[in-house]
């Protein structure tokens, strides 16, 4: 029984051995059903706290020819509405009143769309409010905290029109136009601002460039007047 | 002190008869099958070659060494017994078929389960009507009688616990030549640790199975 030693000693080794073997199965049982218990009580997220990213989905396009032919048409009349009129401003308009904002009929014509939407009307005054607020205050002083809107800019210019007011008038209906610069009443009351300060040929100008690329029967009328009254 | 349990599970083909089931229907068997060639099958240790020694010692047994010669030396009784047959060459075992189907002789072959399968496989043995006699290892309760009773006989009851003996069980698989072999070798090493004064060994423990089971081999380190 020499190798009795060597026996328990292995023994014990093999006892070490299983005990690992057996407690390295325990532990990784516990740890299963740790997870397991924790993917169960997991508390789920409301539905509404999620904040899904829902892609619109791809609307189809109507490849009817006449459509596009239309809108490559509309935005080559952006650019060159765009290019006139900021000629036209600038040689005409903008000089002789340098104080007053440059009128944002050239800066909207380069995102020129068709507003007649309510939604994206409101999302283009909103935009206008962002980007155009600080001469707007310079302006108004009246009405530094209130919202701008297309429609209060445009009575405010009838309004000063009706008193007489003209460049003021002129101011508002920049202001505008800035917001909506498709709007012909617009443009219809900045000629008859333009006429009754004796810038007649200017008014005769700007309704032209308008007329050039939109249709507009009482801008031509008035036109014609203009240019009967010239003659 | 353990000096005599020791040599009480020594093996030994002088032992006592210890009456299993298996061991009585394969007794049985052998004794009531009429056909001349009969085949006693089993795994190693299940007590083969005990059966035929107690059993049939008026008969000669043969060993698996033998020739035709010595077939023919004992061709004067009528039954001849060979352990270990699974030695056998396939000229001596188609010998003894031939013989078998004289009617004259009865043969009792002694075989590995395993090589008996092979054997009786072939096409001389398929097309005959030959008995296959299974002796099956000793169940668990079998076991726990037979040790029992080897130490009651020593006075040393209730050395062994159900526990203890569930593992013994484990590690033989209740072939009765390991069964004798492992407890043999249990108490000389609990006679060790006691003469020893080893206290941690004083009683037969877990410890001291596994001890056993890796000198026998039968645990791998």
């Amino acid at each position: 029984m020499s190798d009795f030693f060597e026996l328990e000693r292995k023994c014990k080794q093999l006892k070490r051995k299983k005990l690992i073997k057996y407690s390295s199965i325990f532990l990784l049982f516990i740890i299963l059903i740790g997870v397991a218990i924790y993917f169960i009580t997991k508390p789920q997220p409301l539905k509404s706290l999620h904040t899904t990213k829902i892609t619109p989905k791809p609307q189809p396009t109507k490849p009817t020819k006449p459509k596009v032919i239309v809108k490559i048409k509309e935005k080559n009349i952006t650019k060159v509405v765009v290019k006139k009129v900021k000629v036209f401003i600038e040689k005409n308009i903008t000089k002789p009143t340098p104080p007053a904002p440059t009128l944002s009929l050239d800066i909207n014509l380069t995102k020129i769309q068709k507003i007649d939407n309510p939604k994206q009307k409101a999302k283009a005054e909103l935009k206008t409010k962002k980007t155009n607020t600080q001469p707007i205050k310079k302006q108004t002083s009246i009405l530094q905290n209130e919202t701008i809107t297309f429609n209060k800019a445009l009575t405010l210019a009838k309004k000063y029109y009706e008193n007489a007011d003209y460049e003021n008038s002129i101011k508002w209906c920049k202001l505008a136009s800035k917001i909506d610069n498709n709007d012909e009443r617009v443009w219809k009351l900045y000629a008859l601002n333009l006429e009754k300060t004796g810038q007649k040929e200017k008014a005769i100008k700007l309704l032209k460039t308008y007329l050039k690329y939109k249709n507009s029967l009482e801008l031509k009328y008035l036109l014609q007047r203009f240019e009967n009254e010239k003659n | 002190m353990y000096e005599n349990l020791i040599k009480e599970f020594e093996d030994s083909l002088n032992d006592e008869v210890f009456e299993t089931i298996s061991f009585n229907f394969a007794k049985k068997e052998l004794e009531e099958s009429k056909n001349n060639l009969r085949f006693l099958i089993g795994i190693p240790g299940t007590g083969k070659s005990f059966l035929l020694t107690h059993f049939y010692s008026d008969t000669t047994i043969l060993s698996s060494t033998l020739t035709k010669e010595d077939i023919d030396k004992n061709l004067n009784q009528e039954l001849i017994i060979i352990d270990e047959a699974q030695m056998l060459d396939n000229s001596l075992i188609e010998y003894i078929r031939t013989l078998a189907d004289t009617k004259k002789y009865t043969f009792i072959l002694s075989m590995h389960l395993r090589e008996a399968k092979k054997i009786l496989q072939k096409e001389h043995f398929k097309s005959r009507s030959i008995d296959i006699i299974e002796l099956k290892p000793i169940t668990k309760q079998e076991m726990i009688q037979y040790i029992n009773v080897k130490l009651l006989k020593n006075n040393a009851n209730h050395l062994f616990s159900k526990k203890e003996f569930n593992k013994i069980y484990k590690y033989t698989k209740g072939n009765f030549r390991y069964i004798k072999k492992f407890v043999k070798t249990l108490f000389e090493l609990l006679d060790f640790a006691v003469s020893n004064n080893i206290q941690k060994h004083s009683k037969i423990n877990s410890c001291l199975i596994t001890m056993t089971a890796i000198k026998l081999g039968l645990e791998n380190e």
